[in-house]
């Protein structure tokens, strides 16, 4: 690797800004992604503490601490909050991070689109909650009681409650784009001399697709929310039956974004075992061209087979046909991906610090998680599965292990070279292996409670379903609880701890891993020259 | 503020014009998806019910 000095922007200045203003007026990629880790930390908080208040509600059959209303004002809360507030945005943290760091770029492309993208956030944020909030207050009308898919006609008579939620959307969804703009300017304009497209990490090439996709799916939420509004307020049917209009068409607008929403929260993590298996299994990653050509499949193909989630709406048998088959053709370059990271592994030097403890667990977990959803799309049986538990089941095991996991694979792969300080070792295993055991309690069980015909979205149920209700519950109080034991890990590395080589893994390779731990206030002042 | 070191006049026009051209696109996607999904929604009816 050689190097290029880059031509000096007269207007650039050298040292770091401090106080609230480095945060507030931040163009600094860095800074920017802690902004989005922080936000997704704090909202994951929020998001997991209204999913123990629904467990604690499902302990028993009855109802014990939630009215109807209240509890699915909660289902709808977290998942909204834990999809835009807390997923998507970790993973924007970990793009704004790294990208520019392994491109050989000083920055993203455009700086202060990336401070807007950021601060929309806290206000989509504010709007979401008060979403939750308002009803409690007199003349705040009723609760958000459709779940996060926000079905009409339910969603165009609850009160004012939804009018915040479809602004939150708005907003949530300009900053996506922003976001996604600029990762892609990035990545395309921004790369250090002899880095070609195929030369590219695999993270970068993932956040290329997600980006593209959020550009391509956000935008038709934003119609659809929109032609909501209007129907809640100006008198308009798209989705009133006795105006003309058709409830269906929102379900056909919101899942063609809903869909390859799921391939947005996965891709990132995708990218992020990449790197990860490679370094713990101190061997190149298996079948780069494969893997990216199995991503650019995925996401095709993930834009075509939203109606999935609708076959019992009614749709004609060659529609449904059509839809049943692009689904399952979905699990052959998923299976690809799979299988190039067992191959990745396959006579390794394989050691298991924590974030290859978590890329070993999604390989089998995320696996799993795509079984149930091939038994999913196959029609005849989706017409017995459909809202039914068993659907919470498998899509926690394709999200949980399929994102998130891989989201703290990447906090615990890269923390050290964010903060210049290792972690606890032993800490982090705890912190796995109580959060891996605490979700398949909580999660497992669900297969059973939904094949047995308990409903979804109900606040209570019968009594034949108690046990594994109760089991389910107890395995979320652990899996909760075990999140502040992150916390306490990440402050504790921020705080001090053994000092990160540059190099922080033996076996890691890349651009990122030749800058200081942590990493000087604009990255790549000079270019590496790729060869 | 700080301007990116590497971002040179030309390089800074070029990423601009990438911006625009990609808030375009996604201005179209938004736009078009209300005759799109109705139509699309339609045909789709039409088939199911006859």
């Amino acid at each position: 690797m050689t190097t290029t000095t880059m031509t000096h922007d007269e207007a650039h200045h050298h040292d770091a800004p401090t106080g609230w203003r480095r945060w507030l007026f931040s163009t600094n990629h860095k800074d920017i992604g802690t902004l989005y880790l922080l936000f997704a930390l704090t909202m994951m908080f929020l998001g997991g503490a209204s999913a123990m208040l629904i467990r604690m509600e499902l302990f028993q059959p009855g109802i014990q601490l939630l009215d109807p209303d209240l509890y699915n004002n909660l289902v709808t809360n977290h998942a909204l909050i834990m999809i835009f507030g807390a997923v998507m945005p970790a993973a924007a943290g970990l793009a704004n991070w790294m990208i520019p760091m392994m491109i050989g770029a000083p920055d993203m492309a455009l700086p202060r689109l990336n401070n807007l993208s950021f601060w929309i956030l806290p206000a989509a944020a504010t709007m979401l909650l008060l979403s939750f909030v308002v009803p409690f207050f007199p003349g705040g009308g009723t609760q958000i009681n459709t779940g996060w898919t926000l079905y009409p006609p339910l969603s165009v008579q609850v009160g004012m409650s939804m009018d915040f939620l479809i602004f939150a959307i708005h907003l949530l969804g300009i900053s996506s784009v922003l976001a996604s703009i600029n990762i892609i300017v990035t990545l395309l304009n921004m790369r250090a001399p002899g880095m070609n497209l195929m030369k590219m990490p695999m993270f970068c090439w993932t956040w290329l697709v997600t980006a593209f996709l959020l550009i391509l799916v956000v935008p038709v939420l934003a119609g659809g929310v929109t032609m909501l509004l209007f129907d809640r307020h100006f008198g308009t049917s798209f989705f009133d039956a006795a105006g003309g209009g058709d409830p269906v068409l929102f379900q056909h607008l919101f899942w063609f974004f809903g869909h390859p929403e799921v391939y947005v929260l996965l891709l990132p993590s995708i990218g992020v075992l990449s790197h990860v298996i490679p370094t713990f299994s101190r061997k190149p990653l298996f079948g780069y061209n494969s893997m990216v050509g199995a991503m650019l499949a995925v996401a095709t193909i993930g834009m075509v087979v939203w109606a999935h989630h609708q076959y019992t709406v009614g749709m004609s048998l060659g529609a449904v046909t059509y839809f049943m088959i692009g689904t399952i053709l979905i699990s052959i370059p998923v299976g690809l991906m799979i299988f190039n990271f067992i191959a990745t592994m396959w006579r390794g030097s394989m050691t298991f610090e924590t974030p290859m403890l978590f890329a070993v667990a999604i390989v089998l977990m995320f696996t799993f998680g795509g079984l149930s959803g091939v038994m999913l799309a196959v029609v005849p049986a989706d017409m017995q599965y459909h809202d039914s538990m068993f659907v919470v089941a498998h899509f926690h095991y394709v999200l949980m292990p399929g994102a998130v996991f891989g989201l703290f694979a990447g906090v615990f792969y890269w923390l050290p070279k964010w903060t210049g300080h290792m972690y606890d070792e032993r800490l982090g295993k705890i912190f796995f292996w109580t959060n891996v055991i605490g979700f398949n309690i909580t999660f497992f069980p669900q297969h059973f409670l939904g094949l047995a015909g308990m409903p979804r979205r109900i606040v209570d149920y019968n009594v034949m379903f108690t046990e594994f209700n109760v089991l389910s519950s107890i395995g979320a109080m652990i899996f909760g609880l075990s999140h502040l034991l992150l916390l306490y890990i990440v402050i504790k590395t921020i705080r001090g701890g053994q000092k990160a080589k540059s190099r922080s893994w033996e076996g890691a390779t890349g651009l990122e891993w030749e800058l200081s731990s942590p990493p000087p206030f604009h990255s790549w002042t000079v270019a590496p020259q790729i060869k | 503020m700080a301007i990116p070191e590497n971002q040179t006049t030309e390089l800074r026009k070029k990423n601009l014009r990438l911006m625009w051209l990609l808030f375009g696109f996604a201005l179209m996607v938004l736009l078009t998806s209300f005759p799109f999904w109705i139509g699309m929604f339609r045909i789709v009816g039409d088939q199911a019910a006859g």
